[in-house]
């Protein structure tokens, strides 16, 4: 089967948000509703550094589901409204069966599920975004698809496509030939927490 | 699986719910064709059913990219923007702006019909006009001032605002035809100014194609945030640092660019030239010069007059000009008298056009005049910054010095400067300096060597006679940094001057320019103010009538500038939303009405056919037709790499880092100190520097970043943006925060003499201590009180005749409550 997975480039990421506000248009994603956020590495506050001026060191990445091969909100959902796609290892949600009961945010190590608590707001009186983009319902559980709608049709994920600094990479971890299993294979790696047994897809290159 | 989940696994979402949950989906559900609540219930794509089609677009603020989309459009509504192709896909482009477009076409506020005012100027209170009304209204005014005061009475500005053609030219050809003044925005040319001084007018910001980055060894990059304010050019840079180049930025603030350097070099701001001339003072110590170079490309060996700071030419020493090309101006032989250098073989003076190897360095009486070498008198005003002395001034420890002297003499080194050091009253020094460095280094004119910007030099093909009057404009061209005065004076150059209507357009001067309550203070002179936008901007807000202009995607255009170096074609996406209109049909209207319908003949389609389809066009295989097939044709070479044939633009084609004769940017009466200028020389920001007794009131250098979230006023309203980025902020050092008592979150006043500016503090290790940085482009209205352009100055060098943005001194403080 295909996995599939990404790599997000430390040292190319500016923390510019253009991948999350990609996200959000393409998505059409409700006021307040964000898929992918920018973690920033150093201080508290945006692009706020580590240490004392000027011996300073910053850096950024962004998060989002992080679509495990073990994934934690799958083995809690109730409803089987999240599950992990067999043909393309995507961690997806069935709003239908969706009862937002939050027990799979409690359980994702990552933070990185939204329920849409109350009606979702929209910018605009028409759906932005792009061809097959999910909706959205309230009292549900949201995040991520890794763009299983622009996936499924041989498009990358928006993210990917949109990053101005070709911080990001996706493809098949199953293939050793895909771009993405090489570069991990070249580059050093992290993941994150992955002392909570998740097996997550996605690859922070340091 | 937990015996929790086991044991609801067939419950579904509705009857979990049951009724307490209204009917779900979104706002849009009632209007989305095509799109059911149930789809939605169903967690189908919410906007699946209706036939999508795809234009080309541009997006044209002044970001300088130029970038070339695609706008989604779906029952004639955008519903995305996504990056288009290139024809080398390495310039494919967009980013977080570009891709909230949606946001901005259909933001509630957008100025949907023309506006006229009813309450004070500023206070926001209007009526809704005719489109009629307001065009017979203007024209009734503009008439009858042109008729009681003169053509000059009415003035026209633009600033950063929509960098596409059409727009522009119509407006141009308008106002020219009436002969109008024009008001000059006259900012961001420092370093321009400095660099083209010594390399020839090449264009306003110019520099090597972004590819080129990693041909070079050494990466200097100079108060530049290329990570947010050109935010196209970093995965060039980060190309270049996979392929081995060495990044070293110097900057007074650690920016996202500055975290991915080798090198951080934190330099007090507004001390750029002292840091350079102390760099170019350990190349000449150690010897590290290209003598070579100096010798054919530059003008070092030109021997200086002593008694007049000119070249000594041939004609001084009794040979006489010969004639060369006929000027097309003036219908004359130009005259060529070169200058006169000392061939150190024979033991006697030479023509430059003829001594191969003259001497670089050293005085020289020739025919009793006394002279030095242009280089000699570079060598002394570098001498007097050694490293020590440097580092008192720049605060940039000597051995560093000392290292980036090297790091500059190892080639290929590419000194790329950004809008930082320029914005200061001695902004046009560190540039006039880092070019010289460059020439003493022979740091130029091959793959990875050069000093520049980010060449946002457009395609200069285009048939610029289509904006030309039929007679030329004799009204004057005013800096805004000198109306404030020529207002409250009435007169400019000497002269009286009667001004009494404005048109603003492409643009937000009350946001963008300098001094804003010195402007408001010039605005309240004139009797007329209209304003062309899409948005109530600060300017819109501050003015007799506002018409609503379409955005970027709603009327065809083409665009040849941005730092991609293609022309693309921009198509009509969809039409200007309520009554707005493009500004061709603005013009056209207003033309009507004061009797000149003939002066728009063609559509707006036959228009930029005209426009585009020159011989100059034609020999890059670029045309109108061919545009619109293939939407982006690259122009420049390719790749662009500047002065291989090491011939420059200056008078003498060599790099002039001596200048012979300078001249202001812009003449309004000013006296410039010329001996001043004839060298890069370090000398004090007028305000923004320690020593200035001011700064024991004011200790803050008020320092601004170009923010990711918006661009010189524009997308200020953005709402998906504003989630990321809600209100006005000011960035301020932990110990200077302690030091005042100020947390993150609390809401702090900047102030200084000239106005205050209310903003929420950000705690940031980023900002260097005793300076302060705000995030440009809130709107007065989106503060607590007052605004960030209030604090800057009017103060400005008169060479450059450049705003000073960040030569300003404030300081801070809780903010205790509303105005």
């Amino acid at each position: 089967m295909t996995h599939y997975g990404m790599a997000i480039d430390k040292k190319r990421c500016i923390a510019c948000n253009t991948c999350c506000v990609g996200c959000k248009v393409e998505n059409n994603l409700p006021e307040n509703m964000w898929w992918n956020r920018v973690v920033n590495e150093g201080g508290e506050n945006p692009d706020s550094p580590s240490g004392t001026y000027p011996e300073l060191k910053m850096s950024a990445y962004t998060l989002s589901c992080q679509h495990c091969i073990n994934p934690a909100c799958v083995s809690v959902c109730p409803s089987e409204a999240t599950y992990r796609d067999a043909e393309t290892g995507i961690v997806m949600q069935d709003l239908d069966k969706c009862i937002g009961c939050n027990l799979c945010i409690e359980a994702c190590p990552y933070g990185v599920r939204t329920l849409q608590e109350d009606e979702p707001v929209y910018y605009t009186d028409f759906a932005l975004g792009g061809e097959g983009a999910p909706g959205h319902i309230a009292g549900t559980v949201e995040k991520c698809t890794f763009c299983h709608h622009r996936v499924v049709n041989g498009e990358q994920p928006f993210c990917v496509e949109v990053c101005p600094a070709r911080a990001r990479t996706f493809g098949d971890l199953d293939d050793p030939d895909s771009d993405l299993s090489k570069l991990i294979a070249s580059r050093e790696c992290e993941q994150l927490q992955l002392d909570a047994g998740t097996g997550p897809s996605v690859y922070l290159l340091v | 699986m937990s015996a929790v989940a086991a044991s609801t696994a067939n419950l579904t979402r509705r009857n979990f719910l049951k009724a307490s949950i209204a009917v779900a989906g979104g706002t849009w559900l009632g209007t989305a064709i095509g799109c059911s609540s149930g789809d939605s219930l169903s967690g189908e794509g919410s906007s699946s059913q209706a036939e999508e089609q795809v234009f080309n677009g541009v997006c044209k603020p002044n970001c300088f990219h130029g970038c070339q989309l695609k706008v989604h459009v779906r029952e004639g509504k955008v519903v995305k923007t996504s990056a288009a192709p290139y024809p080398n896909p390495e310039f494919n482009r967009i980013c977080l702006r570009g891709l909230s477009h949606v946001t901005n076409i259909y933001d509630p506020d957008r100025v949907q019909y023309p506006l006229k005012r009813v309450g004070e100027r500023g206070a926001n209170e209007w009526e809704r006009i005719s489109w009629e009304d307001a065009i017979a209204e203007i024209a009734e005014k503009f008439t009858s001032y042109r008729e009681e005061f003169g053509d000059q009475a009415v003035m026209k500005c633009a600033v950063s605002g929509n960098y596409g053609s059409i727009n522009g030219g119509f407006t141009s050809k308008f106002f020219s035809s009436i002969n109008a003044s024009t008001m000059a925005p006259s900012l961001d040319l420092s370093n321009a100014i400095g660099l083209n001084r010594v390399v020839g007018w090449a264009g306003t910001w110019m520099g090597n194609d972004p590819r080129d980055l990693k041909n070079a060894k050494n990466i200097f990059i100079w108060g530049n945030n290329i990570t947010d304010a050109q935010i196209h050019e970093w995965h060039f840079v980060a190309d270049a640092i996979e392929a081995g180049s060495n990044v070293i930025v110097v900057d007074p603030i650690f920016t996202h660019m500055a975290a991915k350097a080798q090198k951080f070099v934190p330099i007090r701001p507004g001390a750029d030239a002292a840091l350079i001339l102390s760099m170019m003072q350990v190349v000449i110590e150690e010897d590290l010069i290209d003598r070579e170079f100096m010798q054919k490309y530059t003008v070092a060996p030109f021997l200086v007059r002593d008694d007049t700071g000119m070249f000594l030419r041939m004609s001084d020493v009794g040979v006489q000009p010969a004639e060369g090309p006929v000027n097309l101006l003036t219908g004359e032989p130009t005259k060529i008298d070169p200058a006169v250098v000392w061939d150190g073989v024979a033991g006697a003076s030479a023509s430059s056009a003829e001594c191969a190897a003259p001497e670089i360095e050293g005085e020289f009486t020739v025919e009793g005049v006394a002279c030095h070498t242009a280089y000699s008198l570079l060598k002394a005003e570098a001498s007097q910054y050694p490293p020590d002395v440097a580092e008192g001034i720049t605060e940039v420890p000597a051995a560093t010095i000392v290292e980036l002297a090297h790091l500059a003499a190892d080639g290929p080194v590419t000194h790329r400067v950004g809008w930082g050091p320029q914005a200061y009253d001695n902004g046009v020094h560190p540039h006039h300096a880092g070019a010289a460095l460059a020439a003493i280094t022979g740091q130029m004119c091959e793959p990875g060597k050069i000093y520049g910007c980010a060449d946002i030099n457009g395609f200069t093909g285009f048939d610029a006679t289509l904006s030309a009057p039929a007679t030329p404009v004799t009204s004057p061209t005013i800096s805004n940094l000198i109306m404030p005065e020529v207002m409250e004076t009435g007169t400019y150059m000497g002269e009286d001057i009667v001004i009494k209507a404005l048109w603003v357009y492409q643009g937000n001067p009350l946001c963008t320019f300098v001094d804003s309550n010195a402007k408001k203070k010039m605005f309240d002179k004139f009797e007329f103010i209209v304003t062309v936008d899409s948005m109530l901007t600060d300017t819109a807000r501050y003015s007799d009538m506002v018409l609503p202009c379409a955005q970027f995607f709603e009327y065809e255009d083409i665009v040849g500038s941005g730092n991609n170096n293609h022309v693309v074609h921009c198509d009509k996406a969809i039409d200007p939303p309520f009554e707005a209109k493009p500004d061709t049909e603005i013009m056209r209207m207003l033309a009507e009405k004061m009797g000149m319908a003939d002066l728009f003949p063609e559509s707006d389609s036959e228009w930029l056919q005209k426009y585009v389809d020159t011989e100059a066009a034609a020999a890059l295989g670029i045309s109108y037709d061919a545009l619109k097939e293939k939407k982006a044709i690259r122009w420049a070479p390719d790749p662009l790499v500047r002065w291989t044939d090491k011939k420059f633009l200056t008078p003498s084609g060599r790099m002039e880092f001596y200048v012979e004769a300078p001249t202001p940017m812009d003449y309004y009466g000013q006296q410039i100190d010329v001996n001043r200028e004839h060298l890069p020389r370090f000398f004090p920001p007028t305000e923004a520097w320690p020593e200035n007794p001011l700064h024991e009131k004011y200790p803050f250098v008020l320092l601004s970043e170009r923010p990711r979230f918006r661009v010189h006023g524009q997308w200020f309203n953005n709402r998906i943006l504003r989630e990321l980025d809600p209100e006005p902020t000011v960035k301020i050092n932990p110990a200077d925060a302690a030091a005042k008592g100020i947390k993150t979150g609390d809401h702090v006043e900047c102030y200084n003499d000239r106005g205050h500016a209310v903003a929420m503090a950000v705690l940031n290790e980023a900002v260097r201590p005793g300076t302060l940085v705000y995030p440009k482009s809130w709107q007065v209205h989106q503060h607590l009180a007052g605004g960030w352009s209030e604090l800057s100055s009017s103060s400005h060098d008169p060479v450059a005749v450049n705003q000073s943005y960040m030569d300003e001194l404030c300081d801070i403080r809780a903010w205790e409550g509303a105005e």
